[in-house]
Parts: C-alpha cells; sequence; structure tokens
C-alpha cells in the first residue's frame, strides 16, 4: 500500500514541479519515485497474504508478481518519452503524472479484493489514458484516438457496472470472499442473474485485453495514439486487465467453469484467428503491431481459459515476454518514423544496410515475438501450451500452434524486409536513452529465454 | 565435457567472429572448424561404443517444467558428429576462393549452424533437443537470404515457414509426452520409458514425421527443397544437404522408433511407401533437369528416400546402413556440389548443356569428380555400396516391392549421373570451355580429402558399424520390447 502511496505523492508532485517550471526534476522525480515502489514492494512483501482497507484489497503473489513486472515495463516507458517530447516539453511533467496515475490503476486492479475496488482500478487505469490517447492536440488522428477509446471504454465500464450490480444483487456483497462462499454453495445452481453477471464483467475485460468480438477499437486507438502512449496501452494496461481478469475468475467464478472456461476458449479461439489472419494485410507497422497486440491476447486467453493453480506465473511471463518484444518494436517504429517519416512495413527495406544495431534489434524481437527459440517469445508460447495440453485442451492448442504460424510469417516478414539489401534508409540518430532501453530489452528477452528460472524468482516470494 | 566443448566451440567461435576483422574470417572459422574436428577426434578416441551414452553432462535447467540440460553421446550420437564436423571444415575451406560480403558474419553464421546441429545430435532431454533443432534453421534462414542468388526473400520465406510448420506440430507432441510421466519431464530416460496407449501413438507419430518428413525431406513434403538448394551459397547448401537434413533421419531413429513403436509398427509402411516413390519421383525428375545443381538436389530426395525407408524397416540391416549411407551421403552431396561451385566460379552458371570437354583441360579435376559421381551412384568399392547395399536388403525383408521402387533410383540415378557427366565433361570443347583449366591446389585440399573419404568408408565401412552397433541394438531392442508388451 506504501508503494501506492508513494506513487500517488509522486504523481501529483509531478504536476506541482511543471507549474514551477523545473521540469528538468520531473523525470528524475518519477523514476526515484517507481523505484521506490519497487524497493518497498520487493522487500516489504514477505509472501504472505496482506489484507488491507477492510479487505478491499489485498496484496499476495499475484499482486506481487504482476505489480513488479508493471512498474519495471513504466520505467522504460518513462525513459523513452523523454526523448519523444522534447518538442512538447510543456506538458512533459503532466504526461509523466498521467502515466504513473495509470500505473496506480494498473497495480490496484491486479490487487483488488472487492469489485467495487475492481471498478475503481479500471477507471484510474483507464481515464489518464483517454487523457493521453488525444494528447497531440494538433493531430486529427490522435483526437478520433482519444475518443474512440473514451466512447468505447465508458461503453465497456457501463457493462462492468451493471455486472457488478447484478452481483451484487444475488450474492449481497462486493466483497470476492462472500461471492466465492455463494459460488461454493451453490454449485451449478446459480441465479440467472449471478451467471448474467458475471458474464457481463467478463465481457468488460475482453474489451479491455482488446479481445475479438471486442477489438474493433485497438488498431485505430492503437495508430492514432502518440507511439510511447500505444506502447504504454500494448504494455502496461494489457498486463494490468489480464491481470483484473485472472483476478476475478480464480477468486469468485472459478469453480462454474461452464461460465468462463467454455466463453473464454471460443473467444481465445477467435481472437488468435480473426487477430492473426488479420494482421496479415497490414502494411503499417504500428497497425501490425496492434493486430499482434490481438493476436498475443488470444495466446494468454488460451492460458486463461484453461486456468490452473501455477498458470498466473506462465501468464505473467508471457506478458513480460510480449511486453518487453512491444516495446521494442514500437520505440523502433519511432524512431525511423521521426527521422525519416516511414511507417510502412515495406519502408523498413534496406535498414539493415546503415543501420546495423537497429535491424539487429529489431531482428531479435521478431523472433521473439514469432516464439523462436531461445528467445523469451519461445518459451511464453512453450509454457501456455503446456499448461493448456495440462488441461486436455488439445485442440485449442493445435489452432494456437497453426495461427502461430501465421505470426511467424508477418512478424518475419518485417525482419526479412529490414534485412533485405537496399539503401533507402539513410543512417540515423538513436539517442542515448533508446540504446539503453532497446540493449536492455534485448538482454531481457534472451536471459528470460535461456534462463526461465530467473523470472520465476523474481516474481515469487 | 568433451559434449559440452562440441557445441559450445563452434557457437562461441561464430559470435566471437563479429568482432573480428574481415579480412581474416576465413581463416579464424577454418581454425575453429579444425578445433572442432580435434575434439571430435578426441571425444572418439576416448568413446567406448560399448558402454551407452557418454560424455554426459545432466543439470537441471528449467526446474518448473522438468526440463534439465541433459547431453551425452552415443553411438549413433558419435557417427553425426563425426559427419558434421569432418564436414565443417571441408565446407568452410571450400568456400576459401569466394568473396562473401561482411565475411565474418557470414563465417559467423555457419559456425553457429553447426554449433546448433552437433547439439541436436548430443541432446538427450526433448526441449533442449527442440531449442537446437530451432536454433540450427535461424543461421540457414540467414544464409539463404543475405547470400543466396535470386528471389532470396519468397525462398527463404517458403523454407522457414515449411519446416516450422512441421517442427510445431512436434513441439505439441513433445509436451503432451512432457506430461504423460509421474512428474514433468522432457528427459530421454523418462520419455522412453513412457508406455503409451498404440491408438494415441498415432498421433505422436504423425506429430513428429510431419516435422522430420519436411527437414529430409520425404516426398511429397519436398517442395521447399529444390529452389533453397538451387539459391543457396554454395556452402550453405553443403550444409543444408550435408549434415543439415541428417537431423531429421537422426531424429527418426532416436526420437520416434522408441517412443511410438506401435505406431511405426502399423504405419511405418506407409512413410516406407512415399519415401519409394520419392526415391522414383526424384530420380526421374533428376533425369530431366538441364541445372546441375538442381539435378544434385533433386538426387539427393532419392538418396534420403532410401534412407527414410531403410530406417523405417526398424532392422538391424536397416539402421546399420542408414549410419553407413547418412556418412556416404553427407561426404558425397558436398563433393557434388563443390564439383558445382568450381564451374559456377569459372562459368557463372550451372547448365549442364553449356559445358562439354572439360577432361581435355583438366583431367585430374575429371577424375576426381568422377569417383565422387560414381560414389553416389554407389559403385562397388565406394562408401555408398555398403549403405545401400545394406538398406535394399532390410527394405526387400519387407516387401519386394517396396525395394524395387526405391531400388530404382540406384539404376536412373547411373543414368542421370552418367548423361550429366557426359555432358559437362566428356565430348568437345567449346568457346565458353576453352578457358577452362585444372584445378590449383586449394581445390584439390577439399576434393582429395573427399576421394580419401569415399574409399576410407567404402573399403571399411565397419569403421561406422562398429561406432554405432550397440546404440542401434538398444533402440532396436526397446522397439521390440514395447510391440511385444503391448501386443
Amino acid at each position: 500500500m506504501t508503494s501506492v502511496i508513494v506513487l500517488a505523492a509522486a504523481g501529483i508532485a509531478s504536476m506541482f514541479v511543471g507549474v514551477f517550471n523545473i521540469k528538468r526534476l520531473a523525470l528524475p522525480l518519477v523514476l526515484l519515485a517507481c523505484l521506490a515502489a519497487l524497493g518497498i514492494i520487493m522487500f516489504h512483501y514477505n509472501g504472505g497474504y496482506e489484507s488491507l482497507m477492510n479487505n478491499m484489497l489485498a496484496f499476495d503473489a499475484f499482486s506481487y508478481g504482476f505489480s513488479v513486472v508493471m512498474i519495471l515495463i513504466t520505467m522504460g516507458i518513462l525513459v523513452i518519452s523523454n526523448f519523444y517530447y522534447r518538442n512538447n516539453v510543456e506538458h512533459l511533467s503532466d504526461i509523466y503524472a498521467l502515466f504513473i496515475f495509470s500505473l496506480i490503476g494498473g497495480i490496484l486492479l491486479c490487487s483488488y479484493n472487492s469489485l467495487v475496488m475492481l471498478f475503481l482500478g479500471i477507471e484510474i487505469l483507464s481515464i489518464p489514458l483517454y487523457i493521453l490517447a488525444a494528447s497531440n492536440r494538433k493531430n486529427l488522428f490522435s483526437n478520433e484516438a482519444g475518443l474512440k477509446y473514451f466512447l468505447m471504454g465508458s461503453f465497456a465500464s457501463c457493462f462492468l457496472l451493471l455486472g457488478i450490480t447484478f452481483i451484487y444483487g444475488t450474492a449481497n456483497s462486493f466483497d470476492m470472499n462472500v461471492i466465492a462462499q455463494y459460488v461454493n454453495a451453490n454449485p451449478g445452481n446459480l441465479s440467472p442473474l449471478f451467471i448474467t453477471g458475471a458474464v457481463l464483467i467478463l465481457g468488460s475485460f475482453i474489451f479491455k485485453v482488446s479481445a475479438v468480438p471486442f477489438h474493433f477499437w485497438a488498431p485505430d486507438v492503437y495508430q492514432g495514439s502518440p507511439t510511447v502512449i500505444t506502447a504504454f496501452m500494448a504494455t502496461v494496461v494489457k498486463t494490468a486487465a489480464f491481470g483484473g481478469l485472472i483476478r476475478f475468475i480464480s477468486g469468485t467464478i472459478f469453480p462454474e467453469t461452464a461460465i468462463w472456461s467454455d466463453v473464454l476458449n471460443v473467444i481465445a479461439i477467435l481472437t488468435l484467428i480473426v487477430g492473426n489472419i488479420l494482421a496479415l494485410y497490414q502494411t503499417n507497422l504500428k497497425r501490425l503491431l496492434a493486430y499482434s497486440g490481438i493476436a498475443n491476447a488470444g495466446y494468454i486467453l488460451v492460458a486463461v481459459a484453461t486456468l490452473r493453480e501455477e498458470t498466473f506465473g506462465y501468464v505473467l511471463y508471457y506478458l513480460t515476454a510480449y511486453g518487453v518484444g512491444s516495446m521494442i518494436a514500437f520505440t523502433i517504429y519511432f524512431i525511423v518514423k521521426d527521422q525519416t517519416g516511414i511507417d510502412s512495413i515495406a519502408g523498413l527495406k534496406g535498414l539493415f544496410s546503415k543501420n546495423k544495431f537497429l535491424a539487429a534489434v529489431l531482428a531479435f524481437t521478431m523472433l521473439s515475438l514469432a516464439g523462436i527459440p531461445p528467445l523469451a517469445g519461445f518459451f511464453g508460447k512453450y509454457a501456455i501450451f503446456v499448461n493448456a495440453i495440462n488441461a486436455n485442451a488439445i485442440w485449442l492448442v493445435i489452432i494456437a500452434i497453426l495461427t502461430s504460424l501465421i505470426g511467424v510469417y508477418y512478424y518475419l516478414r518485417v525482419m526479412t524486409t529490414a534485412m533485405s539489401a537496399g539503401d533507402d534508409i539513410p543512417k540515423l540518430d538513436i539517442h542515448l536513452s533508446y540504446k539503453i532501453v532497446l540493449t536492455l530489452g534485448v538482454i531481457i528477452l534472451l536471459t528470460l529465454g535461456v534462463v526461465p528460472d530467473l523470472f520465476n524468482n523474481l516474481i515469487s516470494k | 565435457m568433451f559434449t559440452l566443448l562440441l557445441i559450445l566451440l563452434p557457437i562461441v567461435a561464430g559470435l566471437a567472429m563479429l568482432m573480428l576483422p574481415q579480412q581474416q574470417a576465413k581463416q579464424i572459422a577454418l581454425i575453429a572448424a579444425l578445433a572442432t574436428l580435434g575434439v571430435t577426434v578426441a571425444t572418439y578416441f576416448q568413446f567406448d561404443p560399448k558402454a551407452g551414452t557418454q560424455f554426459v553432462t545432466d543439470v537441471p535447467w528449467i526446474n518448473m517444467l522438468g526440463v534439465r540440460f541433459h547431453i551425452g553421446i552415443d553411438g549413433i550420437s558419435m557417427v553425426m558428429l563425426i559427419l558434421s564436423n569432418i564436414l565443417a571444415p571441408l565446407i568452410i575451406l571450400s568456400s576459401f576462393k569466394d568473396n562473401y560480403n561482411n565475411a565474418r558474419l557470414f563465417y559467423g553464421l555457419m559456425l553457429v549452424m553447426q554449433g546448433a546441429m552437433n547439439g541436436v545430435f548430443v541432446s538427450m532431454d526433448m526441449f533442449l533437443y527442440y531449442i537446437f533443432w530451432e536454433l540450427a534453421l535461424i543461421p540457414a534462414y540467414f544464409l539463404v537470404l543475405w547470400w543466396g542468388k535470386g528471389e532470396t526473400s519468397k525462398i527463404t520465406f517458403k523454407f522457414f515457414i515449411y519446416t516450422l510448420f512441421g517442427s510445431l506440430f512436434m513441439l505439441v507432441a513433445i509436451i503432451w509426452l512432457s506430461l504423460q510421466g509421474a512428474t514433468n519431464s522432457t528427459d530421454i530416460s523418462s520419455v522412453y520409458a513412457l508406455q503409451i496407449p498404440a491408438e494415441t501413438q498415432l498421433y505422436i507419430f504423425l506429430a513428429f514425421m510431419l516435422a522430420y518428413a519436411i527437414k529430409i525431406p520425404v516426398f511429397p513434403f519436398h517442395t521447399w527443397q529444390p529452389d533453397t538448394y538451387t539459391f543457396s551459397p554454395s556452402p550453405a547448401t553443403m550444409l543444408l544437404s550435408g549434415v543439415m537434413l541428417k537431423m531429421g533421419l537422426y531424429s527418426v531413429i532416436r526420437w520416434i522408433l522408441p517412443v511410438v513403436p506401435d505406431a511405426v509398427n502399423e504405419y511405418g509402411k506407409i512413410i516406407m511407401v512415399l519415401a519409394a516413390v520419392g526415391v522414383f519421383y526424384a530420380s526421374a525428375i533428376a533425369w530431366v533437369q538441364k541445372d546441375l545443381k538442381r539435378l544434385f538436389a533433386y538426387s539427393s530426395i532419392a538418396h534420403v528416400g532410401l534412407i527414410t525407408a531403410g530406417i523405417l524397416t526398424v532392422s538391424e540391416m536397416g539402421l546399420q546402413g542408414s549410419m553407413v549411407q547418412m556418412m556416404a551421403h553427407g561426404i558425397n552431396v558436398v563433393g557434388l556440389f563443390y564439383v558445382c561451385q568450381i564451374l559456377y566460379r569459372k562459368f557463372n552458371s550451372h547448365d549442364i548443356n553449356a559445358f562439354g570437354g572439360l577432361r581435355l583441360n583438366a583431367p585430374l579435376f575429371a577424375g576426381l569428380y568422377l569417383v565422387i559421381m560414381l560414389a553416389s551412384v554407389a559403385l562397388p568399392l565406394t562408401n555408398a555400396f555398403p549403405g545401400e547395399f545394406m538398406l535394399l536388403n532390410s527394405v526387400y525383408a519387407v516387401n519386394p516391392w517396396i525395394c524395387l521402387f526405391a531400388g530404382s533410383g540406384v539404376i536412373l540415378g547411373a543414368v542421370y549421373m552418367f548423361t550429366s557427366y557426359q555432358k559437362v565433361m566428356l565430348g568437345e570443347l567449346n568457346n565458353k570451355t576453352n578457358s577452362f583449366t585444372e584445378i590449383d591446389s586449394l581445390d584439390k585440399w577439399v576434393l582429395i580429402p573427399i576421394v580419401i573419404l569415399i574409399f576410407v568408408f567404402g573399403l571399411y565401412p565397419s569403421f561406422i558399424t562398429n561406432i554405432s552397433e550397440d546404440a542401434v541394438k538398444g533402440i532396436i531392442q526397446i522397439y521390440q520390447t514395447k510391440i511385444g508388451v503391448s501386443i
């Protein structure tokens, strides 16, 4: 809890720093706050179950793992955004503050123990994002992205609230422990109202993770938003949303597999097929990454649909591998777009000839996203398949395998294009902070792939 | 320790290449490959064919999934390592006259590929095996993409997607197998110990066989191969055909026969028929090729078809024959593709009809080429003869008709090999071929060792069979016990 307070204080302070015209301090301030929050979580948490605020929040091993990953990725994105907003310094400290507030929402979303807190978490996560998505005011696409995300997000929130109301009406409490008792007391005999409520909540999560059939907003919002915001949405927000989803299922309706497992099976299959096939037809790199985000949500849903005790570690591993990979890909997209104006995949042709470092990093990332060993992306998929086969969902795995082959095709196309001969792209300058983030990212992808146990040690106590 | 060295030496050398100067890249690569060969020879001298799996390193790796870093060398692995590490220095030497752009990357990738292939041959854990299996594919992909000719991005795409398609099903099968034991484990001992219901075995068999049939390649999964071989840079073609396809054949012996014996017993014949049809089909197509490199590519499909059929007989004769023949095919195919490369350097073409009369200007070259060609049509005294004889013998014991088809490769092979030789080397010189001169000492350094190896293994095939005998018997014993048990 202290970590959330530290973050919140830093977020507010960052806004004041903006007012008093000492903006240079903003980045060190928020980074320090992230580090402090990370330190507090890592050293303070002892592996048990911490009930907070009248059992509205519960900090446990699950929240621990998700919080650590989300804070680490946020720090990477904060570093990138410093250079990204170099021409728009006036709002920089506000932007940092919004990132931090959104991160707080993410942490709450992975630690709630009451449906009220679930709602608050999602809203704290989303509202800063509505602003951030539209933060490039002079760009029509950015405005469109913000509006679209806001409208669709509010719509999903309505469903969420309605679902919470239904559940409250039947189980007589917001408290997840009470709801779980209600579910256990009525096996196979739940009130239809309760089932409707649970499905509505699932639906709003499906919207948040941009799974089919609620994925239509994602490509436009991803493409229109400023690239760092897109990177944040594709990584931290997705992690938080999956954290919330798993927490909801495991905390309440887990015994009633008919409600969630069957539904998520179908949605996972749809997401895998639609996401991967639509990604095939993209010519714009950022849009491709958006569809790849949808497709990757499908793989994680495979794991969620076959949820077991140890699944959350696998999901978190996958989210980290995917998150780091996406962050690198978005960064490279930005570097190329920023200096040459190129944003298509075909435009990357010949990147290798004058920008060896950038092309090599891109190749690593694409291979990892495509799931080629020994990189992290491969092991993430492997763990998810192990989980699903353990639950006897062989067909789900075969569909996931076939669609991942489509994934290999479009990721490899990006890599092959960048690696082919050509000299259209001049030598690009890479800011030091970008070099650091890219190098660290590749190291993480390699290390996590070769020594997956390392990750397990990091996220578990 | 030796085992680890055989994997790490080429991979580390390959990565270190990237930091070394471009000019000396060839020499450094050759030294690394020779050092690996040295380690292989040292391993061979300490290797005891009767002692099972040796030079074992076995440490826990990924605890949460029961994966171990378990490597070791048994008789079958030893033969494959000898093949891989004899060929690597020869292949690197064969490229000394060609100047590839960004040489250190080129040779670095070749070394990494060699290390990964060695890894495939010594992995005693299925997960680890899969990692090396895929790791070998990535350098191959870049070698063809960057240094190949023609529309490489299309060809490499087909190659990569096709082979990955097969491997992914194998991955599902590996995961499934790892979950069947009392504790999750992908270790060879626990996978071999599984008693899988006969009806489930079919699916595992199909999943594995698809991966291997594409890699080997077995008809009708071969369509990626001719283009890839033809348009790859010569050293990559040699690595692909000489060593990489052996990964598929080796894996059939290592992972299919002992794990899903009932399925092999029941359905292996179907694959044998496909392989035999492939022998006939590929030989017939090779006959009408006008491009010499493409002709050799098709002849390679024919040869490995016979090996596949022999392995699936699961007899000692068949398996031992396959060991001998894998070695022979690897050596011969490198020789043949090097002949191609010599011609290509001079004429910038592989067109058979454009050549003629080279024998007049280059008698030594003609002689060496003749020996390699005779070896690849399995003339007695050459290395391919004992192998083909044993393979055909074993296939005949199963079904004479399959043997007839599989044997057609030998006859048709003689036809197309002799025809092409005639057109290239014999006859009269023309304007273009007038300028052809005798091969120089560097070419001799590649071709003469190959010819020596052809005769050594032709006269003394028991060198190979002695190494692999016990391991092969072990595999057959597991196979037969399991079949007996489940009947």
